[in-house]
């Protein structure tokens, strides 16, 4: 369920006695000047700013989506309907997570170390995966690696963010005589969550808030930790997911870490941890201004928080070998952004089931196996993100 | 300022309609447009459109025009295998092949040239190809990239392209199932697997606009021999 928005106070008063005299004195026109038509929409669309409709229908089956880290504001001077499946959403349009860890392979075919044998697979930038752990497999002792710590969702105290991000699950141990240890992501931070920027006052609104973006990535998985490798092999973990931008029509889901690797398929290496799960993306954020009806079919108006990525599973290694490669976390669920719904005439399904802006949920585990009576286990479950804000009236002009 | 303004974009592909709009005013869309406008994509092949200026002023009976900015997408070949050797053609079908400059890749090596483009379909020739070698054990490190390499039992030939995973451009030849690998230049030596390569590879098409994630790539789709 998405947060209130305005604790304890009368909504359409508050924004009816805004300065100047209500709505036209702080948003101009309500529902604006209806300047580009009336527009039917049948294809997937991406937009942001401001765009004055007098009608705008969207069909069935068909999304109108924001553009990341923009904020969209529809006005229309007559309705909105949204037909059938038909949507508007900024899900996963906040805050992206950032840079993957980078694989915790040991040694690569020309047999020059990849990374320390003590170190763990490599940390990640906010809210992508961490690397797997590799093994040593070849070097001069045979020690596993620990999976990378995965990323935290957002740290910025320069940008308003609505919901945070969920934690990234942790990554497998791997259980065996010289097995490492997954290590856990990290949580989102909601920054910035001052009340005084959630309010409508005399003289802001939502549109007046500085750097607002919406809701922050969920951190990253943790990655899996590797498997012993006894042999001559190489093994490798895998990729921390990586978190992206998200375009088109698209709802944030974090990208999922990659599978850990058993290089040379021999007979006596195990496997690699898999990468931890990017965390999903953060809710963007949408304002509407309808002067008429507002008709929600079986669609929604949202702004969600992506899902986390999919741990990576483990590497596929010998079958005979106790200390085979855990699964990497699964990404956190990105924080929900802001949704804000402001109508006049009659409302169709303008409810919290059908406008919401929750928190996204975490991305699953990847697999790691049970072999020789030796469980390297599933990677953890991202957490899910937190709601963001919601707030849906019907104003008397 | 007049709201008469009309207009329809149509999925060049598909001929659907994917946006109508009415009674608007031409300035508007126009200022939109410079905004940033909307990006709009056919639900049913992912074709993709930004709606700009046309550059004609209103007075003129100017507007906005559609432009077409999909992403190429690769559905079918009509051959699935040929020679490592290269430098024969074959067609590609998909959708928006007509669209910017388009980059065709098998294995991640350029084609060697494009033809005949429309909407659906080109005629490319191939380059030489590669083989993904499985191996089963390192016994003496030190491969470099670039280094010329032989089977001692095939004979076969071709170039290192890279170590992770082991891949070998322009092979002269299969090479046999556990057979030793000699590096010429490093010395170093591998032995294959009993199931030593596989000359399957990913075709990919792309332009300026990307390459698109579904519909982009058909893997593994064609194998040299």
């Amino acid at each position: 369920m998405s947060r209130a928005i305005v604790d304890g106070q009368n909504l359409p008063t508050a924004i009816n006695n805004a300065s100047g005299g209500g709505f036209s004195g702080v948003f101009g026109a309500f529902g604006g000047d209806g300047s580009l038509g009336a527009v039917v929409i049948s294809g997937n669309t991406e937009t942001f700013g401001t765009k004055n409709y007098t009608t705008l229908t969207v069909n069935n089956g068909i999304v109108l989506t924001a553009t990341a880290r923009r904020l969209l504001v529809i006005k229309a001077t007559t309705s909105i309907t949204l037909v059938g499946t038909g949507s508007i959403h900024a899900d996963g349009r906040g805050l992206e997570g950032l840079s993957g860890g980078a694989d915790g392979g040991d040694q690569d075919l020309v047999g020059n170390p990849a990374l320390p044998e003590t170190a763990v697979g490599v940390a990640c930038s906010a809210g992508g995966g961490g690397g797997g752990g590799g093994s040593s497999a070849s070097g001069p002792t045979s020690l596993s690696k620990a999976g990378g710590v995965g990323g935290a969702g957002a740290d910025r105290s320069d940008i308003f963010l609505a919901g945070g991000g969920g934690a990234g699950g942790p990554g497998a141990p791997s259980n065996g005589s010289m097995s490492a240890n997954g290590i856990t992501g990290s949580i989102g931070v909601a920054a910035n969550l001052a009340p005084d920027r959630i309010r409508f006052t005399d003289t802001g609104d939502l549109l007046l808030w500085p750097n607002a973006v919406g809701g922050a990535p969920g951190g990253g998985g943790g990655g899996g930790g590797a498997g012993d490798g006894a042999g001559s092999g190489t093994v490798f973990g895998g990729v921390g997911g990586l978190g992206t931008l998200q375009t088109g029509t698209g709802t944030g889901t974090g990208i999922a870490g990659g599978d850990g690797d058993d290089q040379d398929g021999g007979p006596t290496e195990g496997g690699g941890g898999g990468g931890g799960g990017a965390g999903g993306a953060g809710g963007g954020i949408i304002l509407i201004e309808c002067d008429g009806d507002l008709t929600i079919g079986t669609g929604r108006i949202s702004a969600d928080g992506g899902t986390g990525g999919v741990g990576g599973d483990w590497g596929g290694g010998s079958s005979s070998q106790p200390d085979a490669g855990a699964g990497g976390g699964g990404g956190g669920g990105g924080g929900g952004g802001i949704v804000r719904v402001f109508y006049t005439g009659t409302p169709t399904n303008v409810d919290p089931a059908h406008v919401h802006a929750n928190g996204g949920i975490g991305g699953a585990g990847g697999v790691g196996v049970l072999d020789n009576g030796f469980t390297s286990g599933d990677g953890g479950v991202g957490n899910t993100g937190e709601d963001g804000f919601t707030v849906t009236s019907q104003v008397v002009l | 300022m007049t709201d008469d303004y009309e207009f329809t974009i149509d999925c060049a592909y598909c001929e659907d309609p994917l946006m109508v709009v009415t009674g608007a005013n031409a300035q508007a869309w126009k200022r939109d447009a410079a905004a940033g406008g909307h990006a709009v994509s056919c639900p049913d092949c992912g074709c993709k459109y930004a709606i700009i200026d046309d550059g004609v002023s209103v007075e003129m009976g100017g507007g906005i025009i559609a432009s077409n900015i999909s992403a190429p997408r690769l559905d079918s070949l009509d051959i699935a295998s040929g020679s490592a050797t290269g430098g024969y053609v074959i067609v590609i079908r998909g959708s928006a092949l007509d669209v910017g400059t388009l980059v065709v890749k098998f294995g991640g090596k350029d084609v060697l040239n494009i033809t005949n483009r429309t909407k659906t379909a080109a005629r490319v020739t191939l380059p030489q190809g590669q083989y993904k070698l499985d191996v089963a054990e390192v016994t003496t490190p030190g491969f470099i990239v670039g280094e010329g390499i032989y089977g001692t039992d095939s004979g076969a030939r071709g170039v290192v392209k890279s170590i992770k995973p082991f891949v070998v451009n322009a092979p002269t030849l299969p090479f046999d199932p556990n057979e030793e690998v000699v590096g010429v230049a490093s010395g170093s030596r591998l032995v294959l697997s009993g199931s030593p390569y596989s000359g399957a590879v990913d075709v990919t098409v792309e332009n300026e606009h990307g390459q698109r994630v579904v519909g982009g790539a058909v893997l593994n789709g064609f194998t040299y021999v």
